[in-house]
């Protein structure tokens, strides 16, 4: 069949590649009228970006782990500050913020990143002591192509031990797993990265 | 006869890797040739019969049964082949497999590459680097076709064991019940089922396994996402004594080698379970079949009963 001797009287469908939907960064209404309310234990932010809703829901100690993977992962080796504080969705309902004055761009590459280490997390750009613009990061259908992650199974073709130069990367199966291109191995989004 | 069809420089990585369609055109196109091979028809329209089609055959680990059935459909199909082993290569040396590959492909027009590797996820990986050098240098673009990767898949395997239950089923597709039986956990063809038997409309699987030995849940939660009815047990007695028993079984060898101590303690256990007695024949259902992809294990085999010469003989036209 792949020397296309046959094929000639095939009727149907061919094998498609899955349609990607990479809808995953939302810039959302960023009511320029309210002052943004990164207030309580966190200095405000007059010009700059402030990350929130870091891991909002899960366990303090998971919220911090989160905070540190987005702080080391993404190099913010600057001026900020960051905490875990309460959530407005319920009493026992926590989030991480991390606010970064000095920041004041921030590239494709690095809010897909932000995406893929901490979906569900916003991102606003601070202007003037009012939030500018506002972007609400979902879970990225496919994360591929960041030197910091690689697939777990050490015989698989893409891990970093074999050498073979393979791009990484990994597609969201369901929820917040995601499979290896080339093994299919299963990893939870965060056991993907290299921290 | 012209090459011109519409599979040009398909990889075959997984099972998947051919919608339902194409696997069903697969087994007709397979029947066909088994057909005129058994009957003296003309061969002829299955031959590629051209010096210029290239088949590498790249066995990083032995199997001789794969290797026997790619190497001898190459032969027939006419096209020149060329062998790497583990004997007589260099690739087991410390060297990328993706270099290596594209030195061969630049040898060549046309050509095909089938591996059999420990690498798991090479075909996928070289049909997406040598897609892009292809295209960089202007050639045809090759295909892999994926003779087993570790633990992964093997999807001709695959698609030969779901061809011999068409066969059985005389080309009936609209249903099948078939029993998986043996060693469920480390067993790549019994996993790779969960995609083969798509191929059926409607799909009743029990397997048969103690726990120790089970199917991992992964397969079976992709087994019931793909529609099939799947009823678990942990022995064949207690199988064969829940009053519904499949006309098709199929068994796997119990892989001792990659068990912990722990298991192997237990291995006696184990073997009982799964081995099927000859006291237990007749509470079969009529006209039941066995299946073994083999080999099985010279002393204690999970089937005393079963032959392999059905399915090595229809490897080979599958492979061709």
């Amino acid at each position: 069949m792949v020397s296309c001797l046959l094929g000639h009287d095939f009727e149907g469908s061919f094998a498609m590649e899955p349609e990607i939907k990479e809808d995953f960064i939302a810039e959302a209404p960023s009511h320029e009228h309210r002052k943004p309310e990164y207030k309580i234990g966190i200095k405000p932010v007059e010009e700059g970006i402030v990350i929130d809703h870091i891991a909002t829901g899960e366990p303090i100690e998971k919220i911090w782990n989160n905070i540190e993977a987005v702080r080391k992962i993404l190099k913010l080796n600057v001026r900020s500050s960051h905490g875990v504080y309460h959530s407005f969705k319920g009493p026992e309902v926590y989030k991480g913020i991390i606010s970064l004055p000095d920041i004041i761009s921030f590239g494709e590459k690095d809010l897909k990143k932000l995406a893929a280490i901490a979906p569900g997390c916003t991102l606003n750009l601070i202007r003037d002591s009012r939030v500018a613009k506002k972007y609400r990061l979902s879970m990225p259908p496919r994360i591929y192509g960041f030197e910091e992650i690689s697939c777990k199974n050490e015989n698989c073709v893409s891990n970093p031990g074999k050498n073979e130069g393979v791009v990484t990367e990994f597609r969201r199966k369901s929820g917040s797993t995601f499979i290896c291109r080339y093994c299919e191995k299963e990893h939870n989004f965060r056991d993907i990265w290299d921290i | 006869m012209e090459r011109n069809g519409p599979f040009k420089g398909r990889t075959i990585a997984v099972v998947n890797d051919l919608s339902l369609d194409e696997q069903r055109y697969l087994y007709r196109k397979t029947r066909q040739l088994k057909e005129a091979a058994r009957t003296g028809g003309d061969l002829k329209p299955f031959k590629i019969d051209d010096r210029n089609y290239q088949v590498y055959l790249i066995f990083m680990e032995d199997s001789t049964r794969t290797r026997e059935s790619f190497r001898n459909a190459a032969k027939f199909l006419g096209c020149r082949t060329n062998m790497f082993d583990t004997a007589t290569s260099s690739f087991n040396k410390n060297e990328s497999i993706t270099d290596a590959i594209k030195m061969l492909y630049g040898y060549s027009t046309d050509s095909c590459f089938i591996l059999r590797t420990k690498l798991e996820g090479v075909c996928r990986w070289l049909q997406d680097a040598l897609g892009r050098y292809a295209e960089v240098s202007g050639g045809p673009v090759p295909g892999f076709i994926n003779g087993g990767d570790g633990k992964h898949e093997h999807p001709t395997q695959e698609f030969l064991d779901e061809f011999s239950f068409l066969e059985q089923r005389s080309w009936n597709e609209d249903h099948i019940h078939l029993a998986l039986t043996g060693d469920l956990y480390h067993g790549r063809t019994v996993h790779s089922k969960a995609d083969g038997l798509r191929v059926f409309k409607h799909v009743e699987v029990d397997l048969i396994a103690p726990e120790l030995l089970s199917m991992p849940p992964y397969y079976v939660d992709k087994m019931k996402a793909n529609g099939y009815e799947v009823r678990i047990f942990e022995s064949l007695d207690e199988y064969l004594a829940s009053g519904k028993v499949a006309p098709i079984w199929y068994f796997t060898r119990l892989q001792m080698e990659r068990m912990g101590e722990a298991v192997l303690e237990r291995a006696p256990y184990l073997r009982r379970s799964v081995t099927f007695r000859k006291d237990m024949l007749g509470l079969l259902p009529e006209g039941a079949r066995f299946y073994h992809p083999l080999p099985r294990d010279r002393e204690n085999p999970t089937n005393p009963t079963a032959t392999g010469l059905g399915l090595s003989r229809s490897a080979w036209y599958h492979a061709s």
